[in-house]
């Protein structure tokens, strides 16, 4: 409770001077007698007068309260509790991998999250919360005051444990935009201490740590990886560490399309590490390594590579005239094209890549597609009459950033607008020329010009853009995630479940792409995470952050029911005061009757 | 309701103005007379006991027959056996002239209600008036206090009842009083007779000078002492300062258990003095809370103590 006119307690002196008021009234109490002829002998024969003392009456405590109550209304007094400054709370919470740890029951993200659901139980009314996931890129999980208190609960039940080391320093920069300007805030991390931090850093607002997890043992595959030798045959290569202080003896074993091949004793001393290569027979699509026996951390005790094999990929070409397009794609290794017009397509051919060229049908196929040149007349995205020739390309996009576009001119190119579901990929001032996006669940490529009206075809970047386009919309062999990446496209994870793309891939193994013809392997493989050591606090300075002590509370003032509650003290004594009177009466009334 | 009454004045505090008596306890009041001393010389038309001997047909004693004797009352077998005239003689009853004194100084002014000390007493100086008027004495009635103040009678018929009971409910508080100057300037011109002083007495500093004033043959003097239930117990408590109702000075006193018990003490050794001295001067004292009933208490308290007679 606060005051918001302190100088008005000064009125609680006038209690002390109630006393004294009550104390000379004392002395003042005088008794009419018809003579003192008696009591005058009484006081010479020396009658001993006691020390005088304050009366606790029931009116002195009437009258002190009453002025207590008034001298505290006066100070206006309010409940801080309910103020404008109510408290911010942001939870930082760790999804790395090293959460999975079973060292705390039943997992270092359970308590975490139990201990947020505490927090989270716990805001008053007024206050309000953020949930923010420390993950390698941070997101705003949640956010709300206590009345979303169920909205909150249930994101933060959504969490799941997987990924690569958080990015702690995104999580303070985007922690404070949760707040009201000038709101206090407090952040509390709830991690185990494996992220990716600054040095030094300041954030602003109080700063809480809470860390799960003790120095628990863990042996990891922390490298599970194919080479094409150059004899043509592929070797695969595994590498198993120790991150613990004890020494370890499990032991490794191999599984190449399901069966195993090998099985490796391991004998590893505290922070010891041990490779192993195996070389693979020809056409093994998937090789797997897992650990024997088990320690806190099961994600990291198993690892999976997706080979390729000799299975091809079925690309279907959808056009009505000879093009470059086609070229390329058939160089492209593992490739079958089957070229078709626009006229035979169909949305159900099978096929595990459709290309359009040229043309957009009004049902796209449940596969990734690539559409190159888009015509005006299609709803699939907005193309203008305005044609360009623009003479610069820049990709905007790492997996098109090793294409060199300079030598690239371009004739005629439509504007194209891009839609939401796209970004762009690559672009020549503000003229878009490769868009990427995923659209009703399948990866989309949209190439906004025509390669026969340019010099792409002659150029080097029209192969490498082919396959970087090829390796945005399927899942290449080798290709690798980790646990806790954003799906590229629309998957079924091993137990079933249908991954949407962009969604979250929380479980470790083989997820099949939605065709079924593809596959891709999703691994807890990291180094950092398999090391569940505890590590120290990063040093973080706390910057007191301004907050509004200027603006008008809206918090509750207490001053009325302190007036009623004085109202109510004085006419309790007032009754009290003339309780001789209502006796009078009652007698008068009494006698009257009789 | 009773916020009605909250705010009205206690209208019974103070002395009430009517004094009224109960037409029932008149009636009962006339089978008693007081009880006047066979020494006091008054008239020959009351009811009370003479040691005066006068030709009446009750004998008691002979006397030679002079002239003008009524010869109604000459003993003619005594003259028939002593060839001499005697006149019987016998005890005569006489009325008394009877003073009603009633202290209206301030120290009276206490109390409210029926137990107001100044309104006891008027109900007691009517009751006793009354009961005078009914007995054909001579009733003489005033209120005193430091100054002259107007006199009821001398009226000796029940005619004047109503004048009595008007003359006591004019009686008011007054100033300080001197008891001893007010007997003195009361007994010195008149002949004698019964003297009722009503008082709480405060204002008495010489109590057997008092009662020197007023001694018999001449005068039979009865001390009605008014006391209030709170002069006799007082209920005050704690650190107080008691103040004089006449003098208005005060003093500072702690009001505790001993202190009490020592003023009741010494109270009851003043109205024992007191007592002493009226036994003493051939008068008669009466102490009088006004919490007693007039007719049910204070009647048959004055029978006891021999004030009153009769049935």
């Amino acid at each position: 409770m606060s005051f918001l006119l302190p100088i008005g307690l000064l009125t609680l002196l006038v209690l002390p001077i109630v006393a004294l008021l009550h104390l000379i009234q004392q002395r003042r109490d005088r008794v009419r007698v018809p003579s003192l002829q008696i009591w005058r002998e009484l006081q010479r024969q020396n009658v001993q007068q006691k020390p005088r003392r304050l009366p606790l009456t029931l009116l002195l405590l009437l009258h002190l309260l009453l002025a207590a109550l008034l001298a505290v209304a006066l100070g206006q007094p309010f409940l801080q509790a309910i103020r404008g400054q109510a408290q911010h709370i942001v939870l930082v919470i760790d999804t790395s991998t090293s959460m999975a740890a079973t060292d705390e029951s039943p997992s270092r993200l359970a308590a975490a999250k139990a201990e947020a659901e505490r927090i989270i139980t716990s805001l008053r009314r007024g206050d309000s919360a953020a949930l923010i996931e420390l993950s390698a890129q941070p997101r705003i999980v949640a956010q709300g005051t206590s009345a979303d208190m169920a909205v909150l609960l249930a994101e933060l039940r959504t969490l799941k444990a997987g990924g690569p080391d958080g990015d702690l320093a995104a999580a303070m920069s985007i922690a404070p935009a949760t707040a009201q300007p000038k709101a206090a805030i407090q952040i509390v991390v709830l991690t185990d201490g494996s992220f990716r931090a600054p040095d030094t850093a300041t954030v602003s607002g109080s700063m809480e740590w809470r860390t799960f997890g003790n120095a628990g043992d863990n042996v990891a595959i922390v490298a599970l990886a194919a080479r094409q030798l150059r004899d043509g045959r592929q070797q695969l290569y595994a590498r198993v560490a120790n991150s613990g202080t004890t020494p370890i003896a499990r032991t490794l074993q191999l599984n190449l399309d399901g069966e195993r091949v090998a099985s490796e004793p391991i004998r590893l001393a505290p922070g010891g590490e041990a490779e192993w290569s195996w070389p693979l027979p020809s056409g093994t699509e998937l090789a797997s390594a897992s650990l024997s026996g088990s320690d806190l951390q099961p994600l990291d005790d198993q690892a999976a590579i997706v080979l390729g094999g000799t299975a091809q990929t079925r690309v279907l070409l959808v056009t009505s005239s000879d093009t470059p397009v086609e070229r390329a794609l058939r160089a492209q290794r593992g490739f079958a094209v089957q070229r078709i017009t626009a006229a035979e397509y169909q949305a159900s051919a099978a096929a595990d890549l459709v290309v359009f060229v040229g043309d957009v049908p009004a049902q796209l196929p449940s596969a990734p597609v690539l559409v190159v040149a888009p015509p005006r007349d299609q709803e699939l995205i907005e193309v203008a009459d305005e044609v360009l020739s623009p003479r610069t390309a820049a990709a905007n996009d790492d997996r098109f950033a090793a294409i060199d576009w300079k030598p690239v001119t371009f004739e005629r190119i439509p504007r194209i607008t891009p839609p939401a579901w796209a970004d762009v990929a690559v672009s020549s001032g503000d003229v878009p020329l490769v868009l990427t996006g995923q659209f009703n669940n399948n990866p989309i490529v949209i190439w906004a010009f025509d390669p026969s009206a340019s010099n792409l075809p002659n150029r080097l970047a029209f192969p490498l853009l082919t396959a970087a386009t090829a390796r945005q919309l399927l899942p290449q062999a080798h290709d690798r995630l980790l646990v806790g990446a954003s799906a590229p496209f629309a998957l079924r994870a091993p137990d079933g479940q249908v991954i949407a793309a962009g969604d979250r891939l929380a479980q470790v193994g083989i997820y099949q792409t939605a065709s079924g013809n593809g596959a891709l392997a999703v691994n807890a493989i990291d180094d950092s995470e398999a090391n569940l050591q505890q590590r120290p606090a990063p040093a973080i300075t706390e910057v007191p952050r301004q907050v509004a002590t200027d603006d008008a509370p809206v918090g509750r003032e207490l001053w009325q029911p302190l007036v009623v509650a004085a109202l109510l003290v004085l006419i309790g004594e007032w009754l009290y005061s003339h309780r001789a009177s209502f006796q009078r009466s009652g007698r008068r009334k009494q006698r009257a009757q009789v | 309701m009773w916020w009605k009454t909250t705010f009205r004045r206690n209208r019974s505090a103070g002395v009430a103005n009517q004094t009224a008596l109960d037409e029932a306890f008149l009636r009962r009041l006339e089978r008693l007379s007081l009880n006047a001393s066979r020494m006091l010389r008054g008239g020959l038309s009351g009811v009370h006991a003479s040691t005066r001997r006068l030709p009446a047909p009750t004998f008691s004693d002979h006397r030679s027959y002079s002239t003008s004797d009524d010869l109604r009352y000459v003993d003619w077998n005594a003259y028939g056996r002593q060839e001499e005239l005697f006149v019987k003689l016998g005890e005569t009853e006489q009325d008394v002239p009877v003073h009603l004194l009633l202290d209206r100084s301030r120290s009276m002014d206490y109390g409210t209600g029926d137990m107001h000390k100044l309104h006891y007493g008027r109900m007691l100086l009517a009751a006793l008036g009354y009961l005078a008027l009914s007995g054909g004495d001579a009733l003489t009635a005033t209120a005193f206090d430091g100054a002259a103040q107007p006199v009821f009678g001398p009226q000796r018929s029940k005619a004047a009842a109503v004048s009595l009971l008007r003359y006591a409910s004019s009686i008011v508080p007054g100033a300080e009083s001197r008891i001893e100057t007010t007997i003195q300037q009361y007994t010195r011109p008149r002949p004698g007779g019964m003297v009722v002083v009503i008082s709480d007495l405060w204002s008495v500093s010489d109590v057997d000078r008092v009662l020197r004033l007023a001694q018999p043959p001449r005068w039979q003097l009865l001390l009605l002492h008014l006391l209030h239930p709170e002069e006799l117990e007082p209920a005050m408590q704690g650190d107080i300062e008691i103040e004089d109702s006449e003098q208005g000075d005060y003093i500072t006193l702690s009001a505790d258990a001993e202190t009490l018990a020592r003023y009741r003490e010494r109270l009851n050794q003043w109205c024992g003095a007191i007592d002493t001295a009226c036994q003493r001067r051939g008068a008669s004292y009466a102490r009088i809370s006004t919490d007693m009933p007039l007719e049910r208490a204070v009647i048959p308290f004055l029978r006891q103590r021999q004030v009153l007679r009769g049935t």
